[in-house]
């Protein structure tokens, strides 16, 4: 059986009449890398802010490794290394600096941790620049670092690619998921651009609106990621017409007035293909496509008309 | 811990607003013992004229508000909450920097004072008794217990700036204005009119206001902070 590192039991948070988290249940497994979905203002920061110790919960308790009390959490967050929003840093204090105050709070007696993690985020060469002569990137990766110094067993990094060049999104995406399968971190990560987190993360918590409304494995949003015949063409109305004169049924959704998607008969291809072809219908583009994560977040939470 | 306050004291050591308060009250100070006092009893003299002084109380208001706001303001503190550190600690480990700041830059301003009238005068003056001794202790723990307030003040704006800007005007209003309308006995010896004389009766109920004004002080941050959400 997996070790469950971080588990939250019916988390509520109000802010007078707003309820920011509703009922939140999630469950964070050891050596997991957690993509945590949601739009602005769904409750990602708000959960990982009661996680780090920064808020605190309206109703509902959570565990961090298996510590329920608020005490023994306490001291257990010094197993975990969290950014979240923007990066916290002394501006006027260089880059090893803000880092070395940060290996002292964890209580890492190992001295070399920092030149390790600034490694790991490539940020040697600036290591004695001040850090308020930084780019928003490096800001951003040395934010990560700070997270990383004291050695986590658990990750929180909220939008840490907020920022970072496309060398670097990769860069880190390698970083989190070596530390994730050496180092047996459990990742618990938020962030807006749906496409990388795709890449990185191996199970989803979808929120919306404060409620978690779906926690799925990378595996079962592969399974739940419907395909679709994509078919683009200027007859949209006149597919719609041959298409259910000769299929039972069909279930298709108008994309726009040149693209209409087709998710039943998926399997009827060519079929479908001759049909369009003895109607004389011009078609610019047919070709078997999958829902992105994008597309699948917005089909729960109705992002789409 | 102790790590934390290692990281506090490592922060207040390169606090560059502690440097530029060390001189401005040490300018100040020698200025005034040289131009001002005179110097027919010696550097005594400047004791006696700067150990009740609360006219510059702001300056060392200002980098209690200034070290502690920062913390918030860089949104620095949250990794000693994240890092699995108590938030009575946040707090403690702050107050003894503070502490030594404030004491350090009252005595700056006391010894700057004495070394302005010893260059006029080349005189001690009087000598320093096992009485004055109890009174510079007391007046040391008054402006700690003034910071301590300060230090309260700031944990409730939680913002550099607006921290600051509430320090300075409650100083003023407590340790510059009040002492011109209040002249009873409570008002002497609470923490906001420095003892202006060292005799027992003053000195020994001044000391224990002050003592009991720090505790609360730090009491009460805590109840504002235990519960307070960071951004």
């Amino acid at each position: 059986m997996e070790e469950i590192v971080l588990q939250t039991k019916n988390l509520t948070k109000r802010y007078g009449r707003f309820t920011a988290l509703d009922h939140v249940t999630v469950t964070l497994k050891k050596k997991h890398i957690y993509g945590f979905i949601g739009e602005n203002g769904a409750g990602k920061t708000t959960l990982m802010k009661i996680i780090a110790g920064l808020a605190f919960p309206t109703e509902g308790t959570f565990s961090i490794m298996g510590k329920e009390s608020p005490h023994e959490r306490e001291k257990m967050r010094r197993y975990i290394g969290c950014t979240i929003e923007a990066p916290a840093v002394i501006p006027g204090f260089t880059v090893l600096q803000n880092l070395e105050m940060q290996r002292t709070l964890t209580g890492n007696p190992d001295q070399a941790a920092c030149d390790r993690v600034l490694e790991m985020v490539d940020l040697v060469p600036v290591r004695h620049k001040k850090v308020k002569t930084l780019s928003m990137g490096m800001k951003q990766r040395l934010s990560v670092a700070l997270a990383m110094v004291g050695n986590p067993r658990i990750l929180i990094l909220d939008e840490p690619i907020n920022g970072l060049d496309p060398k670097n999104i990769v860069a880190l995406r390698k970083l989190l998921h070596k530390l994730c399968e050496e180092r047996d971190m459990t990742i618990f990560i938020s962030s807006h651009i749906l496409s990388e987190l795709y890449l990185l993360a191996t199970d989803y918590i979808f929120i919306h609106k404060g409620c978690v409304v779906e926690t799925l494995t990378q595996d079962e949003l592969e399974t739940k990621c419907r395909k679709y015949i994509r078919i683009c063409t200027k007859s949209v109305p006149y597919v719609i017409t041959v298409l259910e004169t000769h299929l039972r049924q069909p279930e298709y959704k108008v994309v726009s007035e040149t693209e209409l998607h087709l998710y039943s008969d998926i399997e009827k291809t060519e079929t479908i293909a001759r049909l369009l072809l003895e109607h004389q219908i011009l078609v610019s583009e047919f070709s078997l496509s999958e829902q992105t994560l994008e597309e699948y977040f917005l089909t729960i939470t109705g992002g789409v008309q | 811990m102790t790590n934390q306050l290692k990281v506090s004291m490592y922060k207040w050591r390169r606090f560059w607003v502690l440097y530029v308060a060390y001189v401005i009250l040490g300018a100040v100070g020698i200025t005034y013992g040289y131009l001002k006092l005179s110097p027919a009893e010696g550097a005594y003299e400047g004791f006696l004229a700067t150990i009740s002084d609360t006219s510059f109380v702001f300056i060392i208001t200002m980098v209690t508000a200034g070290f502690v706001g920062s913390d918030f303001s860089n949104r620095t503190i949250q990794h000693e909450i994240t890092t699995g550190h108590s938030r009575l600690s946040v707090i403690l480990v702050r107050a003894l920097p503070v502490f030594l700041s404030a004491i350090s830059m009252h005595v700056l301003y006391i010894v700057s004072t004495m070394i302005g009238i010893w260059i006029k005068s080349g005189t001690m003056g009087q000598h320093f008794t096992g009485q004055d001794i109890l009174w510079l202790v007391t007046v040391l723990m008054q402006v700690a217990a003034v910071q301590s307030i300060i230090q309260w003040i700031a944990f409730l704006c939680r913002n550099a700036v607006v921290g600051i800007a509430a320090s300075i005007l409650f100083t003023f209003m407590t340790c510059n204005v009040l002492r011109n309308f209040m002249e009873s006995r409570i008002f002497t010896i609470s923490v906001f009119c420095f003892v202006r004389e060292s005799s027992y009766e003053t000195l020994i109920p001044a000391l224990m206001i002050a003592i009991v004004v720090i505790f609360g002080m730090l009491f009460l941050t805590y109840q504002t902070f235990r519960k307070a959400e960071l951004r």
